[in-house]
């Protein structure tokens, strides 16, 4: 296991790391960033948690993280779909980015945390 | 051998010289600007429809959006055959 300080550091630093991605996600559309860079900072906020914490407290959540992943997928292409609904094309504007930015953040954030936690799946036996 | 080598080296300078010197000549041509710059001032005149101010999210997920479901998908498709090539079999 990893040691008092990194313990301690990562405890102080990770609310501000999700904080700062949630500021990214939902500014998205006034201030340079987006959904995917918002969704891969509070990713790194995760995997922090899971380098400094062990990886057994987040075992239980692949399932739910998958989940969201995919139903991400389903949102983003419903928007779309939504679009030809209102009488314009395929993702023509409607003035709803700010809610696609919050969708490509969940999912990307989902993503990537599924990533390392799939590559680390087997150093860490049950 | 050693003689062999070298001319195999000298053959690959010589055949990526003649690459660089075409990648350079292409990338040097003077392009008409009249194409690019109609497209580019489009999507900022037309930047208050999507209803944002960041103008490369406007881009990304307004006027282009196929290419950020595009990127979705190959984080998607990546996942699932991380998935399925690291499987364990019990």
């Amino acid at each position: 296991m990893t040691s008092r300080i990194v313990k301690t550091v990562s405890r102080t630093i990770i609310p501000f790391i999700f904080l700062f991605g949630i500021y990214i996600i939902i500014h998205g559309h006034l201030s340079p960033g987006g959904g995917f860079q918002g969704g891969v900072i509070m990713a790194m906020g995760v995997i922090l948690i899971i380098i400094s914490y062990g990886y057994n407290i987040f075992r239980n959540y692949s399932n739910s993280l998958s989940l969201i992943e995919t139903l991400g997928v389903a949102f983003f292409i419903l928007m779309g779909l939504i679009g030809i609904v209102v009488g314009k094309s395929f993702f023509s504007s409607f003035g709803a980015i700010w809610l696609l930015n919050i969708i490509i953040g969940l999912k990307v954030c989902s993503g990537i945390v599924l990533f390392y936690m799939l590559f680390i799946k087997w150093e860490h036996p049950p | 051998m050693v003689k062999k080598d070298s001319l195999f080296n000298v053959f690959v300078l010589c055949l990526l010289s003649v690459f660089g010197f075409i990648v350079i000549s292409f990338t040097l041509r003077n392009y008409p600007t009249s194409l690019t710059s109609t497209i580019a001032t489009y999507y900022i005149e037309h930047l208050s429809l999507t209803g944002a101010l960041n103008t490369v999210v406007a881009i990304l997920l307004d006027f282009r959006a196929y290419d950020t479901l595009g990127e979705i998908l190959v984080i998607f498709v990546t996942i699932s055959g991380i998935t399925l090539l690291i499987r364990r079999k019990t």
